[in-house]
Parts: C-alpha cells; structure tokens; sequence
C-alpha cells in the first residue's frame, strides 16, 4: 500500500512521540514516523519542519546542534518536561477519539 | 499567542540572522543526511543529491513555508518586504524619485485643501456644545441677520423655555492704541458671553456684570494680540492700555478659539464690556446669540420662537413684522460665510473636489510608472518564482513598493504642509481669510493628519494593487517559459491600461478646461473698462470720534460738515459720500406684489453727486439731492443693464421694488451706467442698484476726485479732516483701485486661479507622466513583437505609427470624456467666472491644446524607444 497523507492534527502527536526515545534531526523524525507507523503515513519535509518549528515555539521540543553518525552537523529535536505532558495528554485524547470512532463503525452496535 | 510563543519571536527579532542560518542550516542537512544515505546505497553521489532536493521540494520552499507559520510571521514578512521593496527603490532612483513627487504633490495639494476647507466648513465650533447655538435670521436660507434693540433682548431673555441664554456682542471699530503706536481693532460683548459659549479666558477672568453696568475701563485682549505685542508674557494682566484716548486695564486673555469673535467684522484683538441697556456709543442694531435650551429639537424652538415674535410684534404694522428665523450658528455660517460671501461655500468645496481630481490623476501615473517597473523586472521576478515564491508573496513585494512609494510621497507631503497651508492661506483676500478662519484657524492637526493619512492609503492602493497583480502574474508566466509572446499583451490587459489613460487624461483635461476659463476671466477683468473713472479717484475711510455724537442725526451733521470740509480742501474737485465704485453689497430685489427676489443686487449707499464725483454716467432720471432725506419717499438709483433686464425696454423711472421683503418699497428716481462687477462673488447678472445715504444710515467715507496728485491731495484732505474733527480715526484714504480693486477685489479671482492653475499643471504633467509610464510599458511588452516587424521590412515610420496608434486612440477618449464632463459639470462654477461662460470654446481648445503638447512630451522617449529596437537583440530576448 502506498504511503497515506495524516490525519489532520495527528501530526504533532506522532512527532512528540517519535522523539519520546530520544533526540533526533529531521530526517531522523521523518524516519522514525515512518517505521513507527508501520510505513503507513509518509510525512512531506515541508510539513515536518512547519510541525517542527511550531512546537519547538510553543515549548514542546528543545533542540541542539550535534553530529551526525555520519559527522554532519545536525539540528537535533529532543522531548521537553512540557513537551512529554503533552504527548500524554494528547496520547489519552487520541485513545478517547480513535475508540468512539471504532465504536461508531463497528455494524455490531 | 502563548508566551513561549511571543518570547520565541523575541528571540528571533533579536537574533534574526542566527535563526535564519539555523534555519537553512537544518532544512540542508535534510537533504544532505538523505543524500548521505542514498550513496550510501550506491547510488552515484549527484544522482543522489538530485534526488535528495527533489524529495525535500527544494530548500528555499520548505524554509519559505516555516517562516511563514512562525511566529509574528506576517509582521516578520511585512517587515522583510518593506526592506527589499526600500533596497529596489533605492536602486532605481529616477524612478523613485518620479514616483514619490507624485505622490507627495497629489497628496500635498489634498492636504492643503483640506486644511483651509476644513477649517472654514467642517470642523465644530471650539464651543461648549455648538449645535445649541443660533441666531434669528430674516429667513431659513442665506439672509441677513435680523437685528434688534436692548429691549427686545431682555424680552427674549425671560424665555427660558425656549432659550437658556441671549447674549450680544459688536462688529469691530478701529480705534488708536497708544502704548502699542497703532489701531487696534476692538468690539465689546455682555458679560455673559462667555459663559453662554463654555469657553474660559486663558488668563485672568471675564468681566463681571458690574463692570459691564459701570462700563469700567477693563479689557479683555485676543490671543493673537497677546501673542504679537505682548509676546505671551504672563504679567500682561494689570496692563494699562490707552485705547482711544481712553485708559483701560488688560484683565484677561480670551482662548485662541475666540480670536475673531462671534460678532463679525474682522479680526477682534480686544473687548471691552458692554452694558445691557441701550448705549449711545453702541447702535441699537443688535443681533445676539441664542443658546437654544437643552434638549429642546431646532423645530420646536423655531415654532415657539415664532409665537413669541408674533405676540411681541402684535402692536407693529403689518408690514414690519418679521418671522425669525433660527440658524445655526456654526461652520461657514458664523459671521455670515454664506451671508456676506455668496460662492464661498461653493468655492470651497469646488476646490476640494478639484484637488481630488488631482489625487486621482496622481494615483493613475504611479500605477502606471509602477506597471512599467515591473516590466523591467521581469527576469528577476521569474526567478523569485523559480526559487520558490508564490504568486502572492511576489504581489506582496511589489504591494510593499508601492505602499513604500506612496508613504514616503505622504510623509513628504504632510511635512511641507504646514508651508503650502501658509502660502494658501496668504493668497486668500483678507475679507476671504477675515470670514473663513473664524473660530479656528488653517493648522495641522490630528483631522488633517488623519486626511493625509486616508489620502495615502488610497494611492498606495488604487496605484499598486493592479502593478502588483500584473507583475506576480508576469513573474509566473516568464518562469513558465511563456513570457516572450510575439502578441504582446492579452487584449483584456491592454484595454484596461488604455481605459487607466483615458480617465487620466479625462481629468487633466477637465482640470486644463476650468483653469483656462478662470485665467481668461481673471484676464478679462484686468482690461475691463470699469465703468467709472478711477484716475484721480480716492477714497478716504474714517471713524468718528468715540462718543462724540449721539444718535444717527447727529452723526450725519458731522459727517456732512467733514465732507464740506474735503471738497473744500485745494486739490479736490469734487467730493460725496461713498466707497469705491468696485465695491458692493450683494442685495435682492423684489417685485411689488413679489414675494420671491426676481435677481440679485449689488448695492451701493451713495450720496449727492457720487456720481458726478466717480465719473458714472447718469443716463436718466435725476442724481440724488437734498430731497431724499429720512422720512421722504424712499427712492433708488439702478444701472442700466440691470434696468433692462428687470423692465425691459420700458422706463424704470417711477417703478418701485424692495431690496429685502421686510424693508419697504423704493421709487427709481435715475438709471445710471454699469459699473464692471470685478467682485467675482456677486457676478455679472446682479443689477447695480444705489440707495441713499440719507435714508439709510450715516456712511463714513469719500469719494475725492483729486485735480492734482492723488496721493499728496489724499494727504491733505487726511489732514484737513483730522484738523476740522479732533479725534478722529482716518481708516484708509487711498486710490479707489489700489486700495480696492487690486487688494481687496482682484485678490478672490487670484486666488481661485491660481490655485486651479497649478492644479490643472499639476494634473496635465501627471497625465503626461502617466502616459509615458503605460507607452513605456506597451513598448517594452511588444519589443519581440517590433522586433519581428522591424526584420520583416518595417519602416521606423510604420513602427512610429503603430506605437501612436496605442496612445492616440486613449488619449483621444480621454479627451473626448472630459470634455463632456466639463460641459456637463462646469455650469457649476459659472458663478464665479466673469464675462465668460462656462463653456467657452476657446478655453476648451486650449486646455485641449496644452493636454496635446503634453501627451506629446510623454511619447517621445517611448516612441524613440521604439523606433531604435534592433531586431537580433529583440529576438534573442527570448
């Protein structure tokens, strides 16, 4: 199957939990959502780093300038203290979501 | 905006450079660590940092759509805009420099306008609620005043549910000032005046009503005295000042609003009080101001009003009761703008329109100096586009030119303001500026501002917005590798900028129309023949001495003695009692049975000889003599194009009229030759009409034909009069041209031309500008066109053509619509224009002419432009 554009808003959730084990560079992030999503989602670079700057803005992510493994100098994302409370509070927003929309097209009910 | 947000901008603001390369620095890492890993994978290492961009969409993309949605992007863009729209400015200065003037002599000229419009029309009186108060006027429209004696004031004051407050104030007199060696101009007010108004003295206080009562030596004085002779020094209260042989005491300044008084005749410098009861000095003329009571609508306060009179008049004849009638005392109407100065509003607001026609015209030139920049520009632009801006960030670019154009014109406008303000103002007649800056004067304020502002939000719309769209489109269609049609334009395009032309060239013309009519009218009242004889014509002007005579019969005594006293004088030929022939009241006449004026008048108050004295001819009936005195029939002298025009062929000896339907009937007695009507304001259709000045009221000043020099028998007769009449006050004795005619009565006509004038300049050079920025700008689009026409065998004669061709079909439109709106909408200026009419064909073909020349000098450079195209670089162009 072809990868699949997001869902609207699901972005910024999949980004925080990408970097929840640890910082990454961009292509890093990218990289990691697609092997989390099981090569489901593809994520356009333009919107990676729009998502990237935003929340870095809103204090959700740090960031540092380290090398790569291949010695580049890279921009690298890390989770904050408020950044990780999000990612739960939006994890659990996404639980209470997905499982109503499960419910509603389950033909069982 | 959440705080980590805002200090995140901050941050940035701070640091803009550091988080720009940060920027670039991650999004190419992007692409480097892809690249990386694809030759990692064997993929030859350019393949791969092809595919690496391709993937990413490009680096200036992906950081164009994060600064886009960071945070205080806009501001950020804004800002980064203006700076890239200033460096492109600065590299074109010609163009800049071009642009910017036109904007700041469009916007300058409506800021000028609107400074002195505003000033004598709109803005609010700096009373205390100013919509209360009004005064009685003889009827609803333009009409004097109605005046009254002390006791009908009083009367009017117990009506305390119609009014809350009736107080009086004088027209000026000029009286001597000793400490300060010259006349100042004083009037005196009851003491309750300034409270009726809410206003305050700046310094000091008011009088009280005992000081009115006692008539005590106490003064207040006007801020402009206080500015110019007491250099605002605070010590001025308890000055002693002797006015008129008389000594007062300064006790306050009055505020700057209050400089020229609410009573009328010129610009007050200081007050003295006025007791409320009948005063010998002061004559029972009155005409004071209501404040209406609060809350009471106009309506009802002129329908009580009414009642009233009617109940105070029961015991007069019937044909001297007069219905009030309530005007608010406001704008253009305080000291009688409309009464006194029929055309003034009109004027006014002609000159605002026609300053905005100038703004208009200026803004079509930017736009189009704008559409040809960005033809210039179209490399550049296709490369903008090819890196990675979009259509809207390209018009945003181009926007923030034009927005940067027109504040700079506007800042520049608004700073020499304060300068064109003045030199307006200074070209105003004196009675003009007397009666328009009444209770505020022409200064740059907040609402000025405020215009100045509005004016140039509309240039650097209306100028850039259609440049902005022309030039992101273009922009696109070279980076699509479609900008080099042979066509040129689309058609829609083309008729657009031909349709921008004409309008442009409609208004220069219309503009070009009227400054020639008023030019041709301003040049034909110079060579007028004027009617009388002003060689050797003096008029001398003087007060009687203060209190010295009590009552109208006394003053006529005096004055009659003092002209036997002039024509007595050696040098002097003849004498009599009246002005300068040029200068007249506008008046009515009405038919008996007439209830309606059947033409306006210009009147004159003359007395025996005047005629003989100026040089008139009398052309029948008899001059005025020692039979039309009060209480005798009263009798008139008319002019004879007047006679004609209001009798026909038929005699007017005998006939009767009123000047006013409240004033009884007056018998023609003679018909005397026209005098010219050189006071633009009354204009040619009012019939010349002279009355008696024994039957109306002592008139102080002469007419002297002199045998010998005018100035040396003025001088003498000055000082004969000075001799026969100790303390009196000699205003003016000059030429009846030169102090007259040229000062006073060709001033208004040079005023309104002049500023037409370089209105009508103003706007044909835009026009020519305009028109060389749109022929520029076809030239430029259809050089690939030219050029293929030049290697087919074209002619320069064939190119010339084809490129007047794109002008002259515009241009030629545009003549012909602004000629059909000039002979539609000048009939309204036809009042203020002098032996002319308003559609004069020899006006018409000059400005048509002048517009030529004009268009002329715009097409040269285009067309030379065009004509020298090389074929192989047009071609290569591609």
């Amino acid at each position: 199957m072809a990868p699949m554009d997001l869902l609207p808003g699901t972005l910024d959730l999949l980004i925080l939990r990408a970097v929840s084990t640890g910082p990454l560079h961009g292509l890093g992030v990218s990289r990691r959502i697609h092997q989390l999503t099981g090569a489901t989602f593809d994520v356009k670079p333009g919107s990676l780093f729009q998502a990237l700057y935003r929340l870095e803005e809103q204090g959700w992510l740090g960031s540092e300038w380290g090398q790569s493994e291949n010695n580049r100098r890279a921009k690298y994302y890390r989770l904050t203290a408020s950044g990780r409370r999000q990612l739960q509070r939006e994890t659990r927003d996404w639980e209470v979501r997905s499982l109503a929309i499960t419910r509603a097209l389950d033909p069982s009910t | 905006m959440s705080i980590s947000r805002l200090l995140a901008f901050l941050r940035r603001l701070f640091s803009a450079r550091r988080a720009e390369r940060d920027l670039h620095e991650d999004v190419q890492a992007f692409a480097d660590l892809l690249a990386d890993d694809m030759a990692a994978g064997g993929v030859p290492r350019a393949e791969a940092e092809r595919r690496a961009r391709a993937t990413l969409g490009g680096v200036e993309p992906v950081k164009e759509s994060v600064r886009g949605i960071r945070a205080g992007a806009w501001l950020e863009q804004v800002w980064r805009d203006l700076q890239y729209a200033w460096r492109g400015l600065a590299r074109a200065p010609a163009f800049t420099v071009t642009a910017v003037l036109t904007v700041a002599l469009g916007v300058g000229i409506n800021t000028t306008i609107f400074t002195v419009v505003d000033a004598t029309l709109f803005k609010p009186l700096p009373y205390e609620r100013p919509h209360e108060l009004v005064r009685f006027h003889q009827a609803p429209g333009i009409s004097p005043p109605v005046r009254m004696t002390w006791a009908e004031v009083l009367e009017w004051r117990t009506q305390r549910d119609l009014f809350q407050g009736v107080e009086v104030s004088t027209g000026g007199y000029l009286k001597d000032w000793l400490e300060g060696s010259r006349s100042v101009i004083i009037s005196a007010f009851s003491p309750g005046l300034p409270a009726l108004l809410g206003i305050r003295p700046t310094l000091g206080r008011v009088f009280t009503p005992d000081e009115a009562d006692a008539k005590s030596p106490v003064v207040l004085i006007a801020d402009v005295l206080w500015r110019d002779a007491f250099a605002r020094n605070p010590d001025v209260l308890g000055t002693a000042m002797t006015i008129g042989g008389r000594a007062f005491t300064v006790i306050g300044v009055m505020p700057p609003g209050f400089r020229y008084g609410p009573g009328g005749g010129g610009i007050l410098e200081v007050w003295m009080p006025m007791p409320e009861r009948p005063d010998p000095d002061i004559p029972e003329r009155l005409s004071p101001i209501f404040r209406v009571r609060n809350g009471l609508p106009l309506h009802s306060a002129q329908a009580g009003t009414e009642v009233v009179a009617g109940r105070m008049q029961a015991e007069l004849p019937a044909d001297q009761r007069r219905i009030p009638h309530l005007v608010p005392f406001t704008g253009a109407r305080l000291l009688g703008l409309t009464e006194r100065m029929p055309g003034g509003r009109a004027s006014m607001v002609m000159l605002l329109a026609a300053a905005g026609l100038v703004l208009l015209v200026a803004c079509a030139s930017v736009a189009g100096l704008l559409l040809t920049r960005g033809e210039g520009r179209r490399t550049e632009l296709a490369l903008r586009t090819a890196l990675g801006a979009s259509r809207g960030r390209l018009a945003r670019l181009l926007l923030a030119e034009g927005a940067l154009v027109a504040a700079l014109g506007g800042a520049a406008a608004v700073l020499t303001a304060h300068w064109t303000t003045a030199g307006v103002v200074s070209l105003m007649p004196s009675d003009m500026q007397r009666y328009m800056f009444t209770a505020s004067e022409a200064v740059i304020d907040g609402r000025v501002l405020g215009f100045a502002l509005a004016a140039t939000s509309v240039v650097a719309l209306a100028a850039s917005v259609w440049p902005a769209m022309t030039g992101a489109r273009a922009g696109l269609r070279a980076a699509l590798g479609t900008g080099g049609q042979v066509t040129g334009d689309p058609t829609g395009r083309r008729r657009a900028g031909r349709l921008l032309l004409s309008g442009q060239v409609a208004l220069a013309f219309l503009l070009a129309i009227t400054a020639c009519l008023f030019s041709t009218s301003f040049a034909r009242m110079l060579t007028e023949d004027l009617g009388y004889d002003p060689h050797g014509l003096g008029v001398v002007s003087f007060g009687l001495p203060e209190g010295a005579y009590d009552g109208d019969d006394a003053r006529r005594i005096a004055v009659d003695r003092l002209l036997g006293v002039a024509s007595a004088t050696p040098g002097v030929r003849g004498a009599a009692i009246g002005g300068s022939p040029a200068r007249r009241m506008p008046g009515d006449l009405v038919l008996p049975g007439d209830t309606d004026p059947i033409a306006t008048t210009a009147e004159r108050i003359v007395g025996p000889g005047y005629f003989d004295t100026a040089g008139i001819p009398l052309v029948a009936g008899r001059d005025f003599d020692a039979r039309d005195r009060r209480g005798a029939p009263r009798v008139a002298i008319i002019d004879e194009p007047g006679a004609r025009r209001v009798f026909g062929e038929t005699s007017p000896i005998g006939r009767r009229f009123r000047h006013h339907p409240a004033i009884p009937e007056a018998t023609i007695v003679g018909v005397v030759g026209a005098v010219a009507a050189t006071d633009f304001v009354q204009g040619p259709a009012s019939v010349g009409v002279y009355f008696p000045e024994a039957q109306q009221y002592p008139f102080t000043s002469f007419v002297v034909r002199a045998d010998a020099t005018l100035p040396a028998t003025l001088a003498r007769v000055r000082a004969a009069l000075e001799a026969e009449e100790p303390g009196i006050t000699v205003t003016a004795a000059g030429p009846a041209t030169d102090a007259y005619v040229d000062a006073e009565t060709l001033t208004r006509p040079r005023f309104y031309v002049v500023l037409v004038s370089a209105f009508a300049l103003l706007a044909v050079v835009s026009a020519a500008v305009g028109l060389y920025g749109l022929l520029a700008h076809a030239v430029a689009r259809r050089q690939r066109e030219i050029g293929v026409r030049v290697a087919l065998g074209s002619t320069p004669g064939q190119i010339r053509r084809l490129v007047l061709a794109e002008a002259l079909v515009p241009v030629g439109a545009g003549l012909a619509l602004g000629g059909v709106a000039a002979w539609w909408t000048l009939g309204l200026v036809g009042s203020l224009l002098y032996e002319i009419g308003p559609r004069d064909p020899w006006a018409f073909g000059l400005a048509a002419v002048a517009l030529g020349v004009a268009s002329l000098l715009g097409l040269i450079a285009p067309v030379r432009r065009a004509t020298g195209v090389d074929p192989i670089v047009a071609l290569r162009m591609q």
